[in-house]
């Protein structure tokens, strides 16, 4: 993509909604798309694996939306840099079928690629597993989440 | 005396946790297996009670990478069981948009999990630092894929417009056109990828086995067709499929094994190369000789030689349809077919990019009532173990290192999907 074709900012919200907490960056979404932070693409990115490396080349800046086992109690929301962190995913993989953020960055940068700059909000799991919606704890913090990606997306556009 | 004595550990550039295990003794094989440790995902369950128009739109998030396949064929059992037939314009538009998960998913699969081992590199990063046009190239080749997906059914990873009964959208003839030249820019990407696999190095290996697939008369079956077994060269209906395909349970793997004529069978690119060879379009049978890959082949690291022959296919395919699409004028304004009736039982049966699919399901007052899937993995567990069985003595007196990858090439070959989706950041602060 031409440094000119890029659009301004992407809020994408990953996971599965098939699989309880996992699903959180999704429903995070679903609630912002109710009303819209102005000036972002809201994108419900599923379960969307290295497609994420396109979406990456495709704005100046992303916020992904994801649960991330950060070893904090349940229903914590944090934002933060993929620098600030280094992923100890029990695999070394990049997986096709699930986004694996971390990898997709790592790839995109052996390539030689101009990624988006990244924020990351991301929730502490309570419960990853077959279950169509949240756990109790983390849904209380979907409030949280959308008032954490509303002040990144403030912050990310000089507001 | 050589042994072999081979334990992998979640094996990696596979989608989902599965454990290599095999073992000899006195230069005997005593096992050899592909334990499935992922727990089970009971989507079966999820969708009872859902009503006809979100049904597929659930086993949709299923997998993020055959969201399609899960869609179309969910969506197929759902118009069996009901009785909705949908128009022409709405076939073909379907089997468009199936063609595009097949190039995605293949193109991913031969250049980012099969690749890295035939060139000796241990994941597609280093690859990425060492050949980064291989790399670019099969982004290119994703990217046009998703392009196909999201102009005509909103998106790739859990399509919008695909509804039981027809398309919520149709395209434009002006973006069917476009689409087409989009699709024609990356023809050379598709010669290089046949180029690339011709050079790879193939390990030799040959094991006999059945191979189940969907077959008909007219075209190089993905979308529709009944089930044929290459051991009887005979069809069975889709709703007949218990009659030729038994699940059981095995104490080793939490997913379920599956066999029809013998112990076990194969599906996937490989089992529908040989099924349906001819009936491939000309540029992918001379792509097919290009690798080396004749019908029939029971070397199963062929596979991914398989996915590439396909892919060639589809691109074809794609454009033609595209065409015909074109001279059909499309009808923007055609409503969803309506249902016939609301209680029914239907099976859906798709080629997705892993192989055969089936959703059956059972309606009562239009909301699910039983369902079951069997997923082309489940299929090809048992083959999986039969095939490291046959495998083990060939490589009794190599280094263990070698026997070890070998092994790992052979499952990753199968293009196995044992979980589906579930992906959780794991993460330490710096």
């Amino acid at each position: 993509m031409t440094e000119d074709a890029r659009k301004p900012l992407a809020v994408i919200g990953v996971g599965n909604v098939l699989f309880g907490d996992d699903g959180f960056g999704v429903r995070v979404i679903w609630e912002l798309q109710k009303n819209p932070p102005s000036g972002a693409d809201l994108i419900d990115g599923g379960s969307l694996g290295l497609d994420l490396l396109d979406l990456l080349q495709s704005y100046w800046r992303v916020i992904i939306v994801d649960a991330a086992d950060m070893a904090l109690p349940p229903g914590t929301v944090k934002t933060f840099a993929p620098d600030d962190v280094r992923s100890i995913a029990p695999d070394d993989r990049l997986s096709l079928h699930s986004t694996d953020i971390l990898g997709v960055i790592e790839l995109g940068k052996a390539l030689g690629e101009t990624l988006a700059d990244v924020t990351i909000v991301a929730v502490q799991p309570d419960f990853v597993g077959p279950k169509d919606g949240l756990s109790d704890v983390v849904a209380r913090a979907l409030p949280a989440a959308v008032e954490a990606v509303t002040l990144s997306a403030g912050r990310l556009q000089g507001r | 005396m050589s042994e072999v004595n081979v334990r992998v550990h979640h094996l990696t550039r596979v989608e989902g946790h599965g454990n290599i295990v095999v073992d000899s003794k006195n230069g005997q094989v005593v096992d050899a297996r592909f334990e499935i440790v992922e727990s089970p995902r009971f989507f079966e369950a999820m969708i009872k009670g859902r009503r006809r128009n979100e049904v597929h739109f659930i086993t949709s998030r299923i997998c993020g990478i055959c969201a399609v396949g899960h869609t179309s064929t969910s969506i197929q059992a759902t118009e069996n069981a009901l009785g909705i037939e949908i128009s022409q314009q709405a076939r073909v538009l379907r089997k468009i948009v199936f063609y595009g998960e097949q190039l995605q998913s293949h193109v991913l699969h031969a250049y980012f999990l099969a690749a890295p081992d035939f060139v000796g590199a241990p994941s597609v990063i280093p690859l990425a630092a060492k050949a980064p046009e291989i790399v670019k190239r099969a982004l290119r080749l994703k990217k046009m894929a998703n392009r196909l997906c999201e102009v005509l059914a909103g998106r790739h990873v859990h399509p919008i417009a695909m509804m039981p009964g027809g398309f919520t959208k149709y395209p434009t003839t002006k973006e069917l056109k476009s689409l087409k030249a989009e699709l024609l820019s990356y023809s050379d990407d598709v010669d290089e990828t046949v180029k690339l696999f011709a050079s790879l190095p193939v390990p030799d290996f040959a094991h006999e086995t059945e191979f189940i697939t969907l077959k008909n008369s007219k075209e190089y079956a993905f979308y529709e067709g009944d089930l044929y077994s290459s051991d009887t060269k005979k069809t069975t209906r889709q709703i007949d499929y218990r009659t030729l395909i038994k699940e059981t349970m095995v104490d080793y793997s939490t997913s379920k094994h599956c066999h029809a004529n013998r112990d076990s069978y194969m599906v996937g690119a490989l089992a529908r190369f040989n099924n349906n060879f001819e009936l491939l379009h000309p540029r992918a049978r001379r792509a097919a000789e290009a690798l080396k890959l004749k019908s029939v082949c029971y070397n199963t690291f062929m596979n991914s030689h398989a996915q590439v022959v396909e892919i060639v296919h589809c691109f074809e395919e794609s454009v033609a349809l595209i065409d015909l699409l074109i001279e059909m004028t499309v009808d923007l304004n055609e409503p969803l077919a309506e249902p016939a009736r609301l209680s029914g039982r239907g099976v859906g049966a798709c080629e997705v990019p892993r192989g055969l699919l089936i959703h059956d399901y059972t309606y009562e007052d239009g909301l699910i009532k039983e369902a079951n899937l069997i997923i082309p993995t489940g299929m090809n567990l048992a083959n999986m173990d039969a095939n490291l069985r046959a495998l083990a003595p060939k490589v009794m007196d190599k280094p263990h290192a070698e026997q070890e990858l070998l092994m790992e090439m052979l499952i990753r070959a199968y293009d196995p999907c044992i979980s589906c989706s579930c992906h959780l950041l794991h993460v330490e602060w710096v």
